[in-house]
């Protein structure tokens, strides 16, 4: 059982921005929100490799009531954000830092988990790994690039969730900005994928995310 | 699981296009995927289309058939899809077909696409608009120089993002796949009816019929009807990068 049951997505919002750009920007994705159900939460991005920052960031996030996912390479600055934050379980995700780190992390702090590796048997170990050290609610996202990539291991991994139980996981996509990015999540929810977190998206472009999710998602 | 069984394909224009041919679940590579992707074609329409949307992403050449289809052509669609209304329209497609010497494919009421049935130079698909007895729309192709084999589509139609016909395209693939004899065959998808509640700008349009097509070819679709250059242009690409061309 997870908290990833409903297909969602989130847009992110970078903690190097100025105090005022960073309220603007949050305001904005709460406004999307508020008419885009399937626009669950915020991705909170650890540009500024600082703890600090990533709190303030994080803090201002967590005043729109949407889900919160903590972004860095520093399972460090993951730790600081989420202890300070007063949403209970923001989602710890770490692409390029040491997984296992994170996963002790979120075991600690009793939140949901987002494991990253580029190969499939990775993630099937490290999903084995989280859950044997306590992890609750694990999420896998295989690093994908590209729409391609995104089809081939998304499908790749819900037939090995046939057959395995640990990789029975509801798998994210990570993409950038704009239609691509559009298209990738898409691809992801025609395939069965749970979390698309993307850089950012118009209004326009959210209300298609949108409307795939409430028809496509199995 | 992973499925593998050679599907049929239909082939288009002077023998230079084909669609179908699919062997697996589309575009899946793990799983031994023909790098094809589908065809696009783009719609154009006997006379001038009420929208201004679709007069303004034409660049006015809407007023002429012809100057539409072959700026469908100039900006690589593989095929255009005529909507004829009355018998007469016979001459519009023949005056298409010789123009751009792509796939013509015809849609419309059955009296006026029967009567573009002896249309020299091109293959036709002709489009029945009435349903079939399995609930089925059917699309059939011939003409002149059509090569040996079937040639038979499956025309599959509906308004994204309402997943109705995408599940049947889907299905229709599956079922190819698992050795249902009539299922295999191409799959015709039109996406075009995501127009009918109009569009504000290109932009909008482009995006959403192309998240359209893109969901079609997910679906198994091996051609593909559009209306905008944009959604084409996306189609296009998605498709490239999805056969792995």
């Amino acid at each position: 059982m997870t908290s990833f049951e409903r297909a969602s997505f989130a847009l992110s919002v970078s903690d190097a921005m100025d105090e005022d750009s960073m309220a603007e920007r949050v305001a904005r994705i709460a406004t999307i929100a508020s008419v885009t159900p399937s626009l669950g939460l915020i991705c909170v991005r650890d540009d500024a490799m600082d703890a600090g920052m990533l709190t303030a960031a994080a803090l201002a996030a967590s005043g729109t009531g949407l889900g919160i996912v903590l972004e860095s390479d520093d399972v460090g600055n993951l730790a600081a954000a989420a202890s300070a934050i007063p949403c209970s379980e923001p989602v710890l995700c770490s692409q390029n830092g040491d997984q296992m780190a994170l996963a002790v992390m979120a075991s600690t702090l009793g939140a949901p988990v987002i494991l990253s590796c580029e190969s499939l048997n990775g993630l099937m170990e490290l999903s084995s790994a989280a859950e044997a050290g306590g992890c609750r609610d694990i999420m896998l996202n295989p690093m994908v690039r590209n729409m391609k990539q995104c089809l081939e291991s998304t499908v790749a991994m819900r037939r090995l969730a046939a057959r395995i139980p640990s990789a029975d996981r509801p798998l994210v996509v990570r993409a950038w900005s704009g239609e691509y990015a559009l298209a990738m999540a898409s691809v992801s929810v025609m395939r069965g994928g749970r979390l698309a977190v993307l850089d950012d998206l118009d209004p326009q472009g959210c209300e298609v995310l949108d409307s795939l999710i409430s028809n496509f998602s199995a | 699981m992973s499925r593998r069984r050679q599907l049929a394909e239909v082939v288009l224009g002077r023998g230079d296009y084909a669609a179908g041919g699919a062997c697996t679940e589309p575009f899946l590579e793990q799983d031994g995927a023909r790098r094809r992707r589908p065809m696009v074609l783009g719609e154009v329409l006997c006379h001038e289309p009420e929208d201004p949307l679709v007069r303004s992403m034409f660049s006015g050449r809407t007023s002429n058939p012809g100057d539409w289809a072959m700026m469908w052509r100039e900006i690589g669609a593989d095929g255009v899809c005529v909507r004829v209304r009355d018998p007469d329209d016979s001459m519009v497609v023949a005056a298409v077909a010789i123009r751009t010497g792509l796939p013509v494919a015809v849609s419309g009421p059955r009296e006026a696409v029967d009567a573009c049935a002896d249309i020299d130079g091109t293959v036709l698909i002709l489009m029945d608009a009435s349903p079939g007895d399995d609930g089925h729309v059917r699309a059939m192709t011939f003409g002149s120089g059509i090569a040996e084999g079937p040639n038979r589509m499956h025309l599959v139609t509906g308004r994204f993002p309402e997943p109705d016909a995408f599940s049947e395209a889907a299905s229709i693939r599956n079922r190819a796949l698992d050795g249902d004899a009539y299922c295999d065959a191409p799959i015709a998808f039109d996406v075009t009816p995501v127009w009918d509640d109009g569009f504000t700008d290109e932009r909008s349009a482009s995006m959403i019929e192309g998240e359209a097509a893109l969901a079609a070819m997910l679906s198994g679709a091996d051609l593909m009807i559009v209306r905008g250059p944009g959604a084409a242009d996306m189609a296009r690409v998605y498709g490239e990068e999805l056969a792995d061309l």
